[in-house]
């Protein structure tokens, strides 16, 4: 036995070690892979040996190799003997080569963990030590499975050695098996009390980590860390509860609060650059923004790192810097200076961030400083990278916002031109893409850009000139084009037109002969136009001539699409000259060709075409791919389930939030098309706001004006489709009063001419009709009928209705001194000025002089308004001459209904509100409507103050609101049974059954 | 005509990757940080990553870091890392990490543990270490030693070599070192 460990020491002595290989490696840099084939060989023979030194020793070798590149997963096992030695030095470099070798996939880890296990449990703390280092690199969830509990158990082990280690480990654990992670729970958060630093360190790592993957776990810990915070020291610990904190804040905003105050402090205090930089990332990435102050505070704090001579300070000053720039442009614009200065800095990665944060501080009044100063650097950049990137900036910063900084348009076509100069560049396409897009855009500009333009053309092989680098030649695209579609603006066509057609243009890529050749034509016809004006034929002869010689070389372009429009044109020009030889005038009819204007449309251009009857925009054409449809998250049932049921096929039954997507890809896509202009930021800003209810936008509706609710262009199309038919009714209304006098009418101040009969009778002004009692025998032969037109609540004060009431006058006699009173109820009251008693009745401002009807407006105070309610009321009126005081009694009736204000709401809020789950739901059947949809709709909408939020061809959303702030929603479908929901059951029963009402009166 | 390119002194992954894919990544890495002027910052972005490098003399130690982490902490923890080095070998060089390389890493596993700074104090670091060595044949150890300075003369270190801590991915959250790379000539 004694002679066997000897031998093996000797045997030792001849094996290379780690140092002979290193050195052997680097002897042979000729053939290093010769040498090291050989060595592999070696290191086999030596694994096959039974001595555990010289497999170590092999190992080791091994690991080293493996580091260099070379394959040694073969020797995984002879890896895993190394580990269960029992010498320490064999088991380090087993469990070394271990963790840099093993991962996932590799089987033999699952022999290891027995020998992991009595590692773990080993006397030795360096045994563990190993033990958890080593798994820490190569866990598995099945070692994590099997060794949880051990682990675990070290948490709490005597040495601290081991305890740090155990708990930093255990992060790995949950990560591979998270079912550990709810029993290792209380004892990691013992573990942030720990006596010892490092254990206490670790246990802050661990759960700062968890915390960033989910956050509201970890809020109740809130407390504890903040008082870490608040007594550690130590920049380790301090830097990762800040980052545990600024995890924690989005779901506790009080949090933010709380932690401004230490937080500034520590940026005030520390001399920790990481610590400032992680105190300042916080602040600006959490919302803390609330105080200006703590912005100023980090702004000041990074104008320091950013002037600071170290390059990394810079850097991350200028890094953060951008971030603050999102939420506060203000703060930062002030530090413009040194933001330019930091263009000139040697460093490129610093000169980048700096021009991403001038993108943001760019006004009106120092774009043009900006941009020049940008030039200077194209002018100077070494690298195209760099200069890629200033070129993209400078036309970023140029067009951002709809070009709204640029006050010249002269100067930017100026720059853009200028920028052509730049060789090499990849950008060309950008520059073209922006020349087009202001001349076509900017009427105004169109005379100086087809002047630059047409030199351009001319000065072409200027920019050909290297055809290898020919990105740049994109701009003769928009040249080209430019000079031919507003070349009534050029100085001299036929000048522009032969730099067009000259021989070296067959050189420049397909797309853009194309253009050269259709632009051609063009400014073809307007030289034409031109020649045989004021001169006689040969001139205009001449320039046919140069257009059938120059041509033929375009015909024969390997390019299909210059070959087709070449010769499309080369006959056509043939065809002219034969015209033009028998001294006929062509000049208009070419022109012809190539008449009308461009222009661009505006994106909601579309919406001012109708959309003709029975086209359903949202139906399908075809069916739906079928594997999208399984893709599609089934639609939320929003109202009852019995929806389903009835609901046709899966492609017509179309939900909010189907239809909000839909309309997201189609903004999407507007805005992705040139030929969009693209809105205006404010109104966008409209658009990405109103996602809650409360940003619906709510428009007084004042009663003089007609209806016009803004918002979206469905209900506006609704409000005017009301509006029509109010007004028909009216006049239909006038016609019938005719008939019947003393009986009750509807009718506005405005007179209006008889119209086309409405087709579909709607019954008069709606929930509100004054019923006038019974005159008695005796009484005056005609009375003042009066009639409440509207009942309307007012929407700044929740509990008031403004009734407004026509009198009209149908007696012969002079009406004066009339007054108006109601009998008050406990749930409504008439408001009447200061000083008067409870009973007065309220002076009608005016007098009606026979045959006139005028307007009064009453208010009333509501408290409840969930229920209908009828209130008695007496008019008394003196007739002049016979100076009696006569009496009129009505009823007034203030409908569910009348409560309800017309609030436009768009379907994602809608959506919002309906998932939202306060609602009550209810429904109603309409029996007996045979009146097409959309008459149903708008009558509901005009009747019941409601606002269409969505149609699709079998339903329609609507939405509504009361002046108390419940939400009634509808969904009306086409078999004229209507799903609602509200806040208030009781409300939208009565809205439910008004509603019906008014359907069974037709 | 020597390549440029930068040799691996050292790589610690704190994820678990193939060895195709470490190939790969190093291999970008390496070429990204060798085109990097002196005197450029330390960081850069690099996928979806920041990468942090230092130069001390021949040798670029660069770790990769997540999105939310902090680059002036890791420039720390590469320091100090160089520091625990420096004490350990006593004036460290480049050679003292080829031939101990595995002490290198024993080094860095009692700072860092699954990416994570396990231990700040540097003291506490190296008596682990001294004391974990103390368990080992006495013999070995001076051999070591002996042959290394018989060694040193051999080579002059003329070319900047990479040492390079590389990216946890997103699984893996703790922080910091991926792969330690070292160039030499």
């Amino acid at each position: 036995m004694a002679l066997k460990i000897v031998k093996g020491s000797i045997d030792r002595m001849f094996d290379k070690n780690l140092q002979d290989l290193v050195r052997g490696i680097r002897n042979h840099k000729e053939d290093e892979a010769k040498y090291i084939s050989t060595c592999i060989d070696e290191i086999k023979q030596e694994l096959k040996q039974d001595n555990i030194a010289v497999k170590a020793n092999a190992v080791c070798k091994l690991t080293y190799l493996q580091m260099l590149g070379y394959d040694v997963s073969w020797a995984a096992f002879n890896i895993v003997e190394v580990m269960s030695s029992s010498k320490f030095t064999y088991k380090r470099i087993g469990y070394l080569a271990a963790s840099q070798c093993f991962h996932e996939s590799t089987d033999v880890i699952m022999l290891t963990t027995n020998q992991i296990r009595k590692d773990l449990s080993s006397p030795n703390q360096y045994d563990t030590g190993v033990a958890l280092t080593g798994l820490s690199c190569f866990v598995t969830p099945d070692l994590a499975r099997d060794l949880a509990n051990d682990i675990m158990t070290l948490m709490s082990h005597t040495k601290p050695y081991i305890r740090k280690k155990a708990v930093l480990i255990m992060y790995k654990v949950f990560l591979k098996y998270p079912e550990s992670l709810r029993p290792a729970f209380p004892r990691l958060k013992e573990k942030l009390e720990d006596p010892d630093p490092g254990v206490q360190s670790a246990a802050v790592n661990v759960i700062c980590e968890l915390a960033r993957r989910n956050p509201k776990n970890y809020l109740s810990l809130a407390p504890l860390f903040f008082k870490l915070m608040t007594s550690s020291t130590n920049n380790w610990v301090l830097i990762k509860i800040i980052k545990l904190f600024g995890a924690l804040t989005p779901l506790e905003p009080r949090l933010g609060k709380k932690l401004i105050e230490p937080l500034t402090n520590l940026i005030h205090s520390t001399s920790a650059m990481s610590l400032l930089y992680e105190c300042v990332n916080t602040v600006i990435a959490g919302q803390y923004c609330c105080s200006l102050g703590s912005v100023v505070l980090c702004v000041q704090k990074l104008r320091i790192l950013i002037e600071d001579s170290d390059q990394n300070l810079k850097y991350l000053g200028l890094l953060a810097m951008s971030k603050i720039l999102k939420t506060h442009p203000k703060s930062v614009q002030s530090h413009k200076d040194l933001i330019l200065q930091c263009l000139d800095d040697k460093d490129e990665s610093i000169r980048l961030r700096a021009l991403d944060l001038l993108y943001g501080m760019v006004s009106k009044k120092n774009l043009m400083e900006i941009v020049k100063k940008l030039m200077l650097h194209v002018d100077k950049a070494e690298g195209t990278t760099y200069r890629d990137e200033l070129l993209t900036k400078i036309i970023d910063i140029c067009c951002q916002s709809n070009y709204q900084y640029i006050t010249n348009f002269e100067w930017y076509i100026s720059i853009l031109v200028e920028l052509t100069r730049l060789e090499g560049t990849r950008h060309g396409h950008l520059i073209a893409s922006q020349m087009l897009d202001v001349a076509i855009r900017v009427k105004a500009i169109r005379v100086f850009a087809v002047a630059q333009m047409a030199t351009l053309l001319d000065n072409a092989h200027l920019l050909t000139g290297n055809m290898q680098r020919n990105g740049i030649c994109e701009v003769l695209y928009a040249a080209a084009w430019i000079c031919g579609e507003f070349s009534e603006h050029l100085e001299n066509p036929m000048q522009t037109l032969e730099a067009m057609l000259r021989p070296k243009v067959a050189t420049l890529p397909g797309h853009i002969q194309a253009v050269y050749v259709q632009n051609a034509a063009k400014l073809f016809a307007t030289v034409l136009k031109s020649q045989e004006g004021n001169t006689d034929g040969t001139a205009a002869q001449e320039t046919s001539q140069l257009m059938i010689e120059r041509l033929p070389l375009f015909v024969q372009s390997a390019n299909l699409e210059v070959q087709e429009r070449a010769s499309c044109i080369l006959q056509l020009v043939k065809y002219i000259q034969k015209l033009q030889q028998k001294d006929v005038e062509v000049a208009e009819e070419v022109s012809a060709l190539f008449a009308g204007e461009l222009n661009p449309v505006a994106p909601k251009a579309q919406k001012k075409v109708p959309v003709p009857e029975g086209l359903d925009l949202d139906a399908w054409i075809n069916e739906p791919p079928s594997e999208s449809e399984s893709e599609d998250e089934q639609p939320k049932a929003i109202f009852t389930k019995e929806e389903h049921k009835h609901s046709r096929p899966r492609h017509t039954e179309v939900d909010e939030k189907e239809l909000a997507k839909r309309r997201e890809a189609r903004k999407q896509e507007q805005a992705n098309n040139p030929f969009y202009i693209k809105a205006s930021p404010s109104s966008q800003k409209v658009y990405q706001e109103s996602t809650g209810v409360e940003h619906i936008p709510v428009v007084q509706i004042d009663l003089s004006v007609p209806l016009k609710v803004p918002g979206l262009p469905m209900s506006d199309q609704y409000v005017k489709l009301e509006e029509e038919r109010r007004q028909k009714q009216r006049v239909e209304k006038k016609k019938k009063e005719k008939k019947k006098r003393k009986e009750k009418h509807s009718g506005r101040g405005k007179k209006r001419d008889s119209g086309p009969e409405s087709e579909e009778d709607i019954t008069p002004a709606h929930m509100v009709d004054i019923v006038t009692e019974e005159m008695p025998e005796n009484a005056l032969p005609i009375h003042t009928p009066i009639t409440v037109c509207d009942i309307q609540g007012n929407l700044q004060d929740g509990s008031q209705v403004v009734v407004s009431v026509i009198f009209e006058n149908k007696c012969d006699g002079f009406l004066k001194s009339m007054e108006f009173n109601v009998l008050d109820s406990l749930n409504a009251k008439l408001q009447r000025p200061e000083g008067s008693g409870p009973h007065d009745g309220l002076t009608v401002p005016f007098q009606l002089p026979p045959g006139v009807s005028n307007e009064a407006r009453f208010v009333f105070t509501v408290q409840s308004i969930v229920m209908p309610q009828k209130l008695k009321g007496t008019l008394t009126f003196i007739v002049k001459d016979s100076s009696t005081h006569e009496k009129l009694d009505f009823k007034l009736h203030f409908t569910c209904t009348s409560y309800l204000i017309t609030t436009p709401c768009y379907s994602d809020a809608f959506a919002k509100l309906l998932e939202s789950g306060d609602l009550k739901c209810s429904s109603v059947r309409l029996e007996g409507v045979s009146m097409p949809f959309h008459h149903l709709l708008a009558r509901i909408c005009f009747h019941h103050h409601f606002s269409v939020v969505e149609r699709i061809d079998s339903c329609s959303s609507m939405y509504s609101r009361s002046i108390q702030g419940h939400h009634v929603c509808l969904l009306v479908k086409t078999t004229v049974s209507i799903d609602a929901k509200c806040d208030e059951p009781t409300l939208l029963g009565n809205v439910l059954d008004e509603i019906k009402q008014t359907f069974s009166q037709c | 005509m020597r390549i440029r390119q930068g040799k691996l002194r050292l790589q610690k992954w704190y994820v678990p990757l193939s060895d195709k894919e470490k190939k790969k990544i190093t291999r970008e890495l390496v070429q990204t940080v060798l085109a990097r002027k002196p005197k450029m910052c330390s960081f850069l972005e690099w996928r979806d990553l920041k990468v942090v490098y230092k130069r001390y003399a021949s040798l670029y130690f660069c770790c990769a870091i997540e999105e939310q982490d902090n680059e002036l902490i890791t420039l720390e923890i590469i320091h100090r890392y160089v520091e625990l080095l420096d004490k350990y070998f006593g004036s460290v060089c480049e050679l003292d990490i080829i031939f101990n390389f595995e002490k290198a890493y024993f080094i860095l596993d009692e700072f860092l543990l699954g990416g994570e700074a396990q231990e700040t104090s540097k003291k506490n670091v190296l008596k682990a270490i001294e004391q974990a060595d103390l368990l080992q044949e006495v013999r070995r150890r001076i051999r070591t030693k002996n042959e290394n300075n018989g060694v040193n003369n051999d080579f002059t270190i003329t070319k900047p070599t990479l040492l390079a801590v590389r990216p946890r991915s997103r699984f893996m959250t703790f922080l910091i070192f991926l792969l330690l790379q070292i160039r030499l000539r």
